[in-house]
């Protein structure tokens, strides 16, 4: 049992997080996976969208070009629905009917991207392929990227949740009402200590199934591990930022306050990771369809 | 970041499940459903022998933790020993002679402890305790009226605290006392529990004590009492019940049948069973941190605050989900150990057992509302509360 970050991931994350507030973005380094967690998480602190995961799912896809590339494993009719980043993308990658990825070029002139109006701050994006150049075919392991870019993702996610708390927890403090502080009303401290279990266990569950993967299980006990941490940041993640939300009253939800874009990045990851039943579908499956007893 | 166990450790483990299993076989024969533990006195003084021959009521960090777990999760009478309730008193503040008296024997088994701080009109705020010890020459007289003692009525000594002044504040005037139960004026009431088993009222009659029996400094009862609670246990214990629950709970969807369809089949009870396979495991990998927090010395004093409001609200929702979906065989009860099971129930009448017996660990070892305070005040630094 070894329940620290590094030293060396301790910089990543505040190296990553200078570079984003300097308007760059960090690279994606290679190292774990629990390296590009640490990464996601302090990133997700930060009150306005990163294309970090998006990053991050790419590479596992063994794309290592410059610039950006939006994923769209899932294309119909010739549109690729959903592209997160999809206007700044340099191009897109797509499954092909192949269980190949396909690189396609969205600079040139036959692909039409429209972007879509979401409660998300990610940029998503409809894109018509038409007569789009294919620039490269990506041999990979699809599901494995998508499990582990899934576990990022999260982590993102519970970044988020863990800055609204700590906002919430000094809007509180500083909040005076009735002569004192709103921090000394009981209702308000358990709101607070509930968020703060809420953030704990998400975030303990990302990095332990981060873990799982980078200590090479095989890919069944990564799916699974992914599954839970999911499930269970997802809903976690998201309860925490409606709660910040409710303690920091009326001035949150102005447009200038952060608390909107927290509760609005949570959601966004929402369906892209999968929604927490669709976990637990897989973790019911692990536990009951199985003759032999499971474990994890 | 890695939340498992050393190889060592699942060593250890390994050995704890074999010798338990072993020593449990049978004990339905043993059965006494008056204690909490629903076993004889006789019989779980054999067992707290045996594990003491190996060392195992003196365990403290991981061991400790393992061991409580895997004594949960089969019933084993091996969670309130004397070690576990009062080691760690006797231990930090016993004379030398009292150490050297007791603490060998509470390891081996050879004496049982009760503790009795909480009375009638002390439950949450300690500082309301009114049982009184008056100076008696070099000792003391006790008297006074302790209730919801687990075990009183089985153990050899007693390990309680008392007001010794009233001149200063409460948390300056107490004092903790080591009481031989055989000592004249020493009163036991077993009184039932809503689930069948007996707490005890502890009556102290004018009990005279000796100085040797005062634990610590007179005084210090007070900061003394609050140390050792906090050293009571382990979180592990209630995941140790909440895993045998999830494994009645998956045996109970895997073949059981609602309305002549397969449970296996029903999304919903399936979604239950995946719901506390995840609530399980965020509980046990927040366990493993308040304990990696205690075992590296960090001892971040939220962390047993929340790793006891999870494991305990995590009790009750599981008794609740699974006597839900096992329907009218929920409702039928047995105790935990018997020869003479009622047919039908479910987990053999052990998930309606649960859904009563889980009520009272949000409320014990400090209400889950206190425990809310201390996470939100120490663990997030909000002021206290007004």
């Amino acid at each position: 049992m070894d329940l620290t970050l590094t030293e060396a991931q301790e910089r990543l994350a505040s190296d990553a997080r200078s570079r984003f507030e300097a308007g760059q973005r960090p690279p994606i380094v290679d190292g774990s996976l629990t390296d590009l967690v640490v990464v996601a998480r302090e990133l997700g602190r930060a009150a306005r969208p990163s294309t970090f995961h998006t990053e991050v799912l790419a590479r596992l896809l063994g794309w290592q070009g410059p610039g950006l590339a939006a994923v769209a494993l899932d294309v119909a009719d010739g549109v690729a629905r959903f592209v997160a980043h999809g206007a700044e993308a340099d191009t897109l990658l797509v499954r092909s009917g192949a269980g190949h990825v396909v690189e396609i070029d969205l600079r040139g002139t036959g692909p039409v991207v429209r972007p879509i109006a979401t409660i998300g701050d990610d940029g998503r994006c409809d894109v018509t392929l038409g007569s789009a150049a294919t620039l490269a075919v990506l041999d990979c392991d699809i599901e494995g990227a998508v499990a582990r870019a899934a576990i990022v993702l999260s982590a993102d996610a519970v970044g988020a949740a863990g800055a609204a708390l700590d906002a919430a927890v000094a809007h509180v403090i500083t909040r005076h009402q009735w002569g004192a502080p709103l921090a000394t009303l009981q209702a308000v401290q358990h709101r607070c200590a509930n968020m703060l279990l809420d953030v704990t266990m998400a975030s303990d569950a990302v990095f332990d199934a981060a873990g799982v993967a980078d200590r090479g299980a095989d890919e069944d006990q990564v799916r699974l591990a992914a599954a839970y941490a999911n499930a269970t940041a997802i809903e976690r993640c998201r309860r925490a930022t409606a709660s910040a939300h409710q303690l920091a009253g009326g001035h949150g939800i102005d447009a200038d306050a952060p608390f909107h874009r927290w509760y609005r990045r949570v959601k966004a990851a929402e369906p892209v990771l999968g929604d927490a039943r669709q976990h637990r579908d897989a973790i019911a499956a692990a536990l009951l369809d199985d003759q032999a007893a499971p474990s994890i | 970041m890695d939340f498992r166990f050393d190889p060592g450790i699942e060593t250890f483990r390994a050995e704890v499940r074999a010798f338990l299993a072993d020593a449990l076989a049978g004990a339905d024969r043993h059965a006494d459903s008056l204690d909490l533990t629903g076993l004889a006195e006789s019989y779980e003084r054999d067992l707290h022998r045996r594990a003491g021959a190996r060392g195992w009521l003196d365990l403290d960090g991981v061991r400790k933790a393992v061991f409580d777990f895997e004594a949960a999760r089969c019933d084993a009478p091996l969670i309130d020993t004397a070690m576990t309730l009062a080691g760690h008193a006797v231990a930090t503040y016993g004379s030398p002679a009292q150490r050297g008296d007791l603490l060998p024997r509470m390891a081996t088994g050879e004496v049982e402890m009760c503790i009795a701080y909480t009375e009638d009109a002390a439950g949450s705020d300690l500082s309301a305790i009114a049982a009184l010890a008056s100076r008696d020459g070099d000792g003391w007289v006790l008297s006074g009226h302790k209730v919801l003692v687990t075990g009183a009525h089985k153990a050899d000594w007693c390990c309680t605290v008392a007001r010794t002044r009233f001149d200063v504040p409460a948390r300056q005037g107490m004092t903790m006392f080591l009481i031989d139960m055989r000592t004249p004026g020493v009163e036991i009431v077993r009184r039932p529990t809503m689930n069948g088993w007996t707490l005890d009222d502890v009556g102290f009659n004018d009990v005279y004590l000796g100085p040797e029996a005062v634990l610590g400094e007179p005084g210090a009862g007070w900061a003394q009492l609050t140390a050792a609670a906090a050293a009571e246990r382990s979180s592990m214990f209630w995941l140790g019940n909440a895993r045998h629950v999830l494994d009645l709970l998956v045996a109970l969807v895997r073949t059981g049948t609602r309305d002549g369809t397969p449970l296996a089949d029903d999304p919903i009870a399936r979604d239950t069973v995946a719901r506390f396979a995840v609530a399980l495991a965020d509980a046990e990998r927040l366990a493993r941190r308040a304990l990696w927090s205690d075992i590296t010395g960090q001892d971040d004093p939220a962390l047993p605050a929340m790793a006891k409001v999870t494991a305990t609200e995590l009790l009750q929702d599981l008794a609740q989900a699974a006597t839900e979906l096992a329907g009218p065989a929920g409702l039928i009860w047995s105790p935990l150990f018997t020869s003479d099971r009622p047919m039908h129930g479910a987990g053999d009448g052990r998930l309606a057992w649960e859904y009563l017996e889980r009520v009272h660990g949000t409320i014990s070892v400090g209400a889950n509302e206190l425990q809310r305070d201390t996470i939100a005040q120490r663990g997030l630094g909000l002021p206290r509360g007004r």
